[in-house]
């Protein structure tokens, strides 16, 4: 039997006289049950093998993936494939969720920065505690200790885009690829950061146009 | 049809599901003839590991290390806190201990710190497993690729846990452990920590 039609000025209707026997959407307890359940089973396919939405919360990705503060809608939300799942067409430069591996509780969003067989510097020359009363001058960061490993079969190196507030391959290591849950392919929440990544590679030429010079 | 299969599905991932065993490596508590006449057995595995989690002596599904999309069932001998005496392995060559490995890779080994007073705090043979972590290690010490190789497995990684072995079309027998009294009290010799790291 097709569910019946149900008109705006019925509900309506409905509600005005409050009659408290009468269901405001006429339909059975079981049916309601039922069509619970499917849109249930649904939503775990999508979101564990399509994609999903989600809040994020933390500044390691900053500027790309802005931190919000307050309640949680007004936490960023990202749009996140899970096609990509287990390194599924996972390239260096793409921004991928994956479980910590150390605390399998938590989830973190971080970017590929070598995959196996890539050689990736493992200590960043960024700033350290007794850099912040140094002036700039010729030669300091000549002083900057600075490794150089190969990825591992299997595992990735990922690291956040703001490096000085970031806790990744250089704090756990390599990252095994079986750990990536899904690949961020945008910023859909709020609407004013709203940045599309999709499918374009984010890879700069490091030798293209001249260097730019941060912070004057 | 199509709930059924979106409902199938959600079992799987949440409560239980039936994998088969290819390989001889937990010979002879699974798959024990596998590298004779082929065949395999039929395990059912409980979901939801990460949240009950693992103890010493349950057989776990994991995804491997390097090989992101295969996944592998081997037993696990020691948690995080644990201390492990390999008898092969990358733990007991005093020139993979000593040289200076992936910074932050969690293969229990320890960094060697100067400044440390009295002594040093790497010891070749035998391996921490760290935090997040747990040892695995096949029943078939023969031909296994596990733990003595490419060290303790991150948490995340383990998928499930075999709880039955379907060999017999009549019955589901418990996983338990096949070997004999000697082989079982192994090779590897594991040193129960207090469960928990400093």
């Amino acid at each position: 039997m097709p569910p019946p039609r149900i008109r705006l000025a019925d509900l309506l209707s409905r509600l005005r006289i409050h009659r408290s026997s009468a269901p405001i959407i006429p339909i059975g307890f079981k049916r309601g049950a039922i069509l619970t359940g499917k849109f249930f089973l649904t939503y775990h396919l999508i979101v564990s093998y399509i994609g999903t939405i989600g809040p994020t919360a933390g500044v390691s990705m900053c500027p790309t993936i802005p931190n919000g503060y307050g309640g949680f809608y007004s936490n960023t939300f990202i749009l996140q494939s899970r096609l990509h799942r287990r390194g599924r067409n996972i390239h260096v430069g793409d921004i991928i969720v994956f479980t910590h591996p150390v605390n399998p509780r938590s989830t973190m969003a971080k970017r590929v920065i070598g995959m196996p067989g890539d050689f990736v510097s493992v200590f960043t020359p960024g700033r350290r505690d007794e850099d912040v009363e140094k002036e700039e001058s010729e030669g300091d960061w000549g002083n900057v200790e600075e490794r150089v490993i190969q990825v591992p079969e299997g595992h990735c190196w990922v690291a956040g885009d703001n490096l000085d507030w970031s806790r990744d391959s250089r704090v756990f290591g390599p990252l095994p690829l079986a750990l990536v849950k899904g690949k961020v392919l945008g910023v859909v929440w709020p609407l004013g950061a709203w940045n599309w990544f999709g499918s374009k590679s984010q890879l700069v030429d490091a030798k293209a146009g001249e260097k730019e010079w941060v912070g004057g | 049809g199509f709930f059924f299969f979106c409902g199938g599905l959600f079992i799987r991932d949440t409560y239980i599901c039936v994998d088969t065993v290819n390989g001889s490596s937990m010979a002879p508590t699974l798959s024990p003839h596998a590298h004779t006449t082929g065949e395999k057995d039929s395990i059912v595995i409980a979901r939801g590991v990460r949240w009950q989690g693992v103890k010493r002596g349950d057989v776990v599904t994991f995804w491997k290390p390097m090989r992101p999309r295969e996944i592998s069932v081997k037993r696990v001998l020691a948690v995080e806190g644990d201390v492990v005496v390999p008898w092969r392995g990358y733990a007991c060559d005093p020139a993979i201990v000593e040289a200076e490995r992936v910074p932050g890779g969690w293969d229990g080994l320890g960094t060697r710190d100067e400044e440390a007073i009295g002594g040093e705090s790497v010891e070749v043979g035998r391996v921490r497993v760290p935090k997040g972590h747990v040892w695995v290690e096949g029943d078939n010490w023969r031909r296994s690729y596990d733990s003595l190789d490419f060290g303790p497995v991150s948490l995340a990684l383990v998928d499930g846990r075999a709880v039955r072995v379907w060999r017999e079309w009549w019955r589901l027998r418990p996983v338990g452990d096949g070997r004999e009294e000697g082989e079982r009290r192994g090779r590897s010799r594991v040193v129960v920590g207090s469960g928990g790291l400093p």
